[in-house]
């Protein structure tokens, strides 16, 4: 299996930067998924992954081979396909036996492969049935089986979940990446719906606007995003926002300010060389907090608004007033057996080692 | 009562069986009304009035003379009908195959396998012989094809040393299969190139990742996915094809002695050089018996059943 490395990559349509100057590596055998927004250039790259579309510049390596103009028949990749590509007039059997006759497989070798693919994806049972004589589910795991059935040595995603209700793509996200990790095929995995990268990938690429915003594992997305927008599009609910914060010392320690809300930062806020103490954003997740009854050291007086109770969890909507009289709406994970009235007054005590420090206008983090 | 549907098919009705009848049956006999006069007036009336003039043996003098079947069995002693049929036969075919359907499809699947604005000039030039008027494109081909060495082909001869060659009396029957196939080409381009580009692009992406080649896409996505198009180009050009004969009227008027006398041009000679309108009405009468009769085998052809299958999905 081929490690891919991604090489300043930029590629252009017209005046429209789809990718601009994006450089990343996949390792052998590594499950790697490309997240963000519609149209931030996750599949555009991938499709130039694929071979479909060339670079305008940068280049693209399999192991230490350029793959720049190499057509996608000789790349020995599969991809499944956000509406599966199924050939409508074929036979389940004919659509997955496709890239075999392709190869120019005899017939009896084309058999024995598709039974052992479909038999693995229980599938087996369709073969003689029209793509449209299935579900969505069903369609879903031929496509699959077509892109396993030669075995290739990088595969590629685009979103093959989309398509499906919650409760399968649940299924099948757990499915996919056992099959991924039993096969050990080198993957890579576009997607706009971080719980499926949190999840499945080993590391995620965060695409905004054509370029990549930050690579790691999901635990260093999730703990130490690199800007505002990877902190709001990782976790749900997102990251909460605050603006208007002033940094200041006391007795020693940091704190964040704003009237006369008062958070303490964490020691390690003591080694950040602020350029700029005012007007900054403070983060925090909704699972990093605590709310309080009564008034504590260190906490944000707020309002309750709505509350969202998931069976398991309750999310607590609540109202902090901003600067200027207009409210911030924040959403805290609650501690199980809580109870809350409407505007009922609360403390949300944030956890000091999980707040973050972002400047607003770059969207960089400081913290 | 004066009750407004919110489906606002029916607008305002009135309530009552009698009301409903006007605002359902008759309003949908008033929408259609425009192109089923239309229809009536310059198809199913000429229809009707070329069947019974068919048992007719008017002639210049316009006198209503039924005489039952002598037309068809006239045809059937015309000695010049085996040739027509085979002249109509011929040319319909080759025009077909070669031209109507076979070149529409080759411009179609190579002008959009290039790219896009190559593509668009390519099929805009094909399209430049159906914005010329039809008198004038046939005298293009007659002098493209003239005797003398003035015509195109034989100046093109003549650059490689050769005589100058009277086209028109050696290949009559060449020269109008390519007169309609150029023009003939370009509806089946512009209807083909229109369901490729409908094809989703997933599908040929999704061919090529898996190693197909650009023969094999074509042969097993391309073409059965615009079987359709394809059927409804043969069957509409065979049609049209059998009944037309303006250009080959003006290049070679179905001569050189009756080598390129089809079946509809037969039909204009017989009514209105002969002037013997019955006897024509009855060729056109078969004429459009045939063409009925290839439609329905055209339908067959294709495996109407097959597209129309019943799905059979269940829920997992």
């Amino acid at each position: 299996m081929p490690e891919i490395r991604v090489v300043n990559f930029s590629k252009h349509f017209g005046k429209v930067r789809a990718v601009d100057n994006v450089s990343f590596d996949v390792k052998d055998g590594e499950f790697v998924a490309l997240l963000g927004p519609s149209g931030c250039g996750k599949t555009t790259t991938l499709l130039t992954l694929a071979g479909i579309y060339k670079p305008t510049s940068g280049e693209i390596y399999f192991d230490d081979q350029l793959m720049n103009n190499v057509p996608p028949k000789y790349r020995n990749i599969s991809m499944v396909f956000q509406n599966y590509a199924l050939y409508p007039h074929m036979t389940v059997f004919e659509n997955i036996a496709f890239p075999l006759k392709a190869k120019k497989m005899s017939k009896e070798e084309i058999e024995k492969k598709v039974l052992e693919v479909t038999k693995k994806l229980m599938i087996d049972k369709l073969l003689d049935r029209k793509p449209m004589q299935i579900s969505g589910g069903q369609q879903q795991r031929v496509a699959l089986a077509r892109a396993l059935v030669k075995e290739p040595a990088v595969l590629l995603f685009d979103e093959p979940l989309s398509n499906l209700d919650a409760k399968l793509r649940m299924m099948m996200r757990a499915e996919i990446k056992k099959l991924q990790s039993d096969l050990g095929i080198t993957s890579v995995y576009v997607t706009h719906d971080q719980a499926e990268a949190m999840t499945m990938a080993s590391r995620i690429a965060v695409f905004s606007m054509g370029k990549l915003v930050q690579y790691g594992t999901p635990d260093e997305i999730y703990n130490e995003p690199k800007n505002m927008f990877v902190a709001a599009f990782i976790g749900n609910p997102p990251m909460n926002f605050m603006e208007n914060f002033k940094v200041q010392s006391k007795d020693g320690e940091l704190f964040a300010t704003r009237g006369d809300i008062m958070v303490k930062l964490p020691p390690k806020a003591k080694e950040v060389k602020f350029e700029k103490t005012e007007g900054l954003v403070l983060g925090f997740r909704p699972e990093h907090c605590k709310i309080a009854k009564k008034e504590v050291e260190n906490s944000i007086p707020a309002n309750v608004y709505v509350l969202e109770p998931l069976g398991r969890d309750l999310i607590v909507n609540l109202k902090v007033k901003g600067v200027g009289g207009e409210s911030e709406l924040i959403k805290i994970f609650a501690e199980p057996g809580m109870n809350f009235e409407i505007e009922e007054k609360v403390y949300i005590i944030p956890d000091p080692e999980k707040l973050h420090l972002f400047d607003p206008e770059t969207e960089e983090t400081i913290l | 009562m004066l009750v407004w549907s919110p489906a606002g098919r029916r607008g305002f009705i009135l309530r009552g069986d009698k009301m409903k009848f006007f605002s359902g049956k008759l309003k949908s006999w008033l929408f259609l009304s425009p192109m089923l006069i239309l229809v009536t007036i310059f198809f199913a009336i000429p229809v009707v009035l070329t069947v019974i003039l068919a048992f007719t043996d008017m002639d210049y003098r316009f006198i209503w003379n039924f005489v039952g079947l002598m037309n068809f069995r006239d045809m059937s002693t015309d000695f010049l009908i085996p040739k027509v049929l085979l002249n109509t036969l011929i040319y319909t075919f080759s025009t077909l195959t070669l031209f109507n359907v076979g070149m529409a499809l080759l411009i179609s699947l190579l002008t959009t396998s290039i790219s896009d604005r190559i593509g668009v000039i390519f099929r805009s030039l094909w399209m430049l012989p159906r914005l010329t008027p039809s008198v004038v494109y046939g005298l293009l081909w007659l002098w493209i094809f003239d005797p003398t060495k003035y015509g195109l082909m034989n100046n093109l001869f003549a650059l490689l040393g050769l005589p100058p060659q009277d086209w028109l009396h050696t290949h009559p029957m060449m020269i109008i299969v390519f007169a309609n196939g150029f023009i003939g080409a370009s509806m089946g381009m512009l209807i083909f190139t229109a369901a490729i580009k409908a094809i989703p692009e997933d599908y040929f992406r999704a061919a090529l990742i898996d190693g197909a080649s650009w023969f094999m896409i074509v042969r097993k996505i391309t073409l059965p996915l615009i079987k359709w198009q394809i059927l409804f180009v043969t069957a509409y050009q065979t049609l049209s094809l059998l009944a037309s004969f303006e250009y080959i009227l003006i290049i070679t008027d179905g001569g050189p002695v009756y080598r390129t006398e089809v079946w509809a041009l037969y039909t204009y000679h017989t009514a209105f050089s002969s002037f013997r309108f019955g006897y024509g009405a009855a060729l056109s009468t078969i004429l459009v018996g045939i063409g009925v009769l290839s439609a329905f085998i055209y339908l067959k052809l294709f495996g109407f059943q097959a597209l129309v299958q019943k799905p059979r999905i269940e829920v997992d």
